[in-house]
């Protein structure tokens, strides 16, 4: 497998693993996308350096916490929204909960179908059309507070949703009912 | 002190207060469980939004309840909860079990979303691998394919889905007709075959059309020497296309015609140039091609227009709408004729920019776009409309078209204008059941105009970024990925591709080489992508 396709592998598998990382830090939809652009740009130029005996995401959210970290420098934000120890701090929880993500994403995918189609709308309008809450606010005559407020329980709802499947799988695999 | 849950729900509502990340920031360094709950929760966030267009949520409409107006509770469940706790634990046992089976059971399987699908001759709502796929007469089909990707195919187009291959990538087959290909950035890059190149799809959202003559769209084969050409626009991101042992970059926006060879029949109806005269009563022009070689004569055709040719004009202002001497034209010849046109396009086929509508005027005389220019923020532009302004769907342009917020527009302005336009194309997700008419056969149904397929809701409207690079290699024989990984749409830059630092071995069809790969030997001082191959989008 020539050094192409090994790259490609990696970086599909992983890309939505540095998305996610990139988007714990950086909130605009547009400034994320820049970053993630360079990350990948970065990954593939240092593709060569790459330790394949480490893992291709940790390696990979750690040039996005430099990328973020520059942006930050750059856009000469004072106070800095997080210091390098926080970052540090939340990319080696993501090297640890990396195990059960693809799982959880699966659980996450049904829990959403199984949310009445109201609440996925209003997701939809904050994920899918990346709409800041005052903009979903105006749009559905509503108040910031209450979509904040409804968003804040869709998210509760959802995470408890992915947590019961998630043992219910457990208990399964275990052969316990 | 907030509770954690409380401090990143404010956080992921871009909500928190400089203290409030102060707060979050001290937790999640000294608290590694919160540092777990924070990157799962950022997690899930980030997949939200491609679970969501796969499930196709229709979106909210101004002032719709959804249970938000203040004061008011989303509703409480307490009462059900306990009776009905033990039926949702074994329910959940029971969807556990199945999910643990079902992704075996459809593997490499896709489901027909919306409209009718035949598989093999029968309806069908599930797609097995290797079957033979058309679609019913009349409405587009809606198909997810594994891993989210969406298709939305025109009525009676007609693919064979191969399935997942070996390295895990989609791929199918499409013999006739065509349609829209949706592939988010979370799925699997798509593979599209035509009879006379592959478009390799990832991140993108790409239109892809085969243009065959009439007497072979009933009986389609995968066979080049009835396929004239393959029409690939860029809606979103950038797709890659292989065409006669070349490749090509498609950036955002962009459109071109990969023609059959020349010596294959089904191209010797093809003509592109410059009208060099037209006629009193404008009903016959003549198309004038510049030699490859200096020193040698022009290229000259004379075409007949009939009021069965469908004519379209693109990047011309309104009451303008008629041939004039030094505009580019495309043709397709009626078969066997000569000189009588089935379809002309007319004018300038790439637009000044192009972008997102993120705003409308209350008069509705302004709009506003968000366009993308790489390595360099989004930029925001304002286009006026004036009396002179055509405004049209891509695939409908005779249609009244008002534009709404959300939609793609491909902007032609006016001769030294900054924001006037003269010609505003709108690409509205969801349309594909009708067909830009320009190279639709003559005498067949206009389809334009039909119901879109599943509405224009279709929340894949949403402000996407375009492709990158290094996810965008899918071909095979591909010798490298393309280093640079596109930023954003080039919405205002004509040649977008030009930026983009191409992979070794992969063409832009912006440029004259590529041109004269996608179509021999064009015009010569063409330099623009626009002006090679049939500036259809």
């Amino acid at each position: 497998m020539g050094d192409q396709e090994r790259f490609l592998r990696l970086f599909l598998r992983c890309q939505g693993e540095i998305r996610a990382f990139i988007g714990a830090w950086v909130r605009d939809p547009h400034q994320r996308e820049d970053i993630f652009q360079e990350v990948a740009l970065v990954l593939w130029r240092e593709f060569d350096r790459y330790d394949p005996t480490r893992s291709f995401a940790a390696w990979a959210r750690g040039i996005a916490a430099k990328k973020v970290w520059q942006r930050w420098e750059q856009a000469r934000r004072v106070p800095l929204p997080f210091d390098p120890e926080t970052l540090r701090a939340v990319q080696e929880a993501f090297e640890r909960t990396e195990g059960d993500a693809e799982l959880r994403a699966d659980a996450l995918r049904r829990c959403l179908a199984s949310l009445p189609e109201k609440s996925r709308r209003l997701l939809a309008l904050r994920y899918e059309e990346s709409l800041k809450l005052a903009d979903i606010a105006q749009r559905l005559r509503s108040s910031l507070d209450a979509v904040h407020k409804a968003l804040s329980r869709l998210r509760a709802r959802l995470q408890a949703c992915v947590e019961r499947r998630l043992a219910a799988l457990e208990r399964l695999s275990r052969g316990t009912p | 002190m907030r509770p954690l849950g409380q401090l990143i729900d404010l956080y992921l509502d871009d909500l928190a207060s400089e203290a409030d990340c102060l707060e979050l920031g001290r937790r999640l360094r000294d608290d590694p469980a919160a540092a777990e709950l924070f990157a799962r929760m950022t997690r899930a966030e980030a997949m939200l939004g491609e679970l969501l267009r796969e499930q196709a949520v229709p979106l909210l409409q101004p002032g719709t309840d959804i249970g938000l107006a203040p004061g008011r509770q989303l509703p409480r469940r307490g009462g059900v909860r306990q009776r009905s706790l033990l039926a949702a634990g074994l329910l959940l046992l029971l969807l556990s079990s199945l999910a643990l089976w079902l992704p075996i059971g459809l593997a490499g399987g896709s489901e027909v979303v919306a409209g009718q699908v035949l598989v093999n001759g029968a309806a069908r709502r599930w797609i097995p691998q290797g079957a033979r796929v058309e679609v019913a007469d009349g409405d587009a089909a809606i198909i997810r394919l594994p891993g989210g990707s969406r298709l939305e195919l025109a009525p009676r187009s007609q693919l064979v889905w191969h399935g997942s291959g070996g390295a895990d990538r989609p791929r199918l087959s499409l013999v006739r007709g065509g349609g829209c290909f949706s592939v988010g950035p979370q799925s699997p890059p798509l593979l599209i075959d035509t009879p006379i190149g592959s478009v390799a799809a990832h991140d993108s959202d790409v239109a892809v059309e085969l243009w065959s003559p009439p007497e072979h769209e009933g009986g389609p084969t995968m066979n080049p020497q009835t396929t004239l050409a393959i029409a690939v626009a860029v809606l979103l991101g950038q797709v890659e296309v292989q065409h006669q042992g070349q490749r090509y970059l498609l950036g955002f926006g962009q459109s071109h015609v990969f023609a059959a060879d020349d010596d294959k029949p089904a191209k010797k109806s093809l003509r592109f140039g410059t009208v060099a005269e037209v006629a009193a009563d404008g009903k016959s022009f003549v198309l004038e091609r510049q030699p490859a070689k200096p020193g040698t004569e022009p290229t000259r055709w004379p075409i007949r227009l009939t009021d069965q040719t469908r004519v379209v004009y693109r990047g011309v202002a309104k009451g303008a709408e008629r041939p004039t001497v030094g505009s580019r034209a495309a043709v397709r010849l009626v078969d066997g004729s000569e000189d009588e046109a089935a379809a002309v396009e007319f004018g300038s086929p790439e637009p000044d920019f192009a972008g997102r509508i993120t705003a409308m005027a209350d008069d509705g005389k302004e709009l506003t776009l968000e366009t993308f220019r790489k390595d360099q923020p989004p930029e925001t532009r304002t286009v006026r409309l004036t009396d002179a302004t055509r405004i049209r769907l891509f695939d409908d342009p005779k249609a009244e078209a008002r534009p709404a917020v959300g939609d793609g527009a491909r902007i032609w302005l006016a001769a030294g204008s900054k924001d006037a336009a003269i010609d505003v194309e709108l690409v509205r997700k969801g349309r594909v059941g009708s067909k830009d008419p320009a190279f639709k056969n003559k005498g067949k149904p206009d389809n334009s105009g039909k119901k879109p397929a599943e509405g224009d809701k279709k929340p894949h409207d949403s402000p996407k970024k375009p492709a990158h690079a290094p996810d965008k290699k899918p071909a095979d024989g591909a010798q490298k990925p393309a280093p640079t990984p596109e930023k954003k749409p080039d919405g205002d830059k004509k040649p977008t591709v030009k930026e983009k630092k191409p992979a070794e071995g992969v063409k832009q069809p912006g440029n004259k080489k590529s041109t004269e790969a996608a179509v021999k030997k064009p015009a010569s001082g063409d330099k623009k992508a626009s002006d090679g191959p049939v500036p259809k989008k």
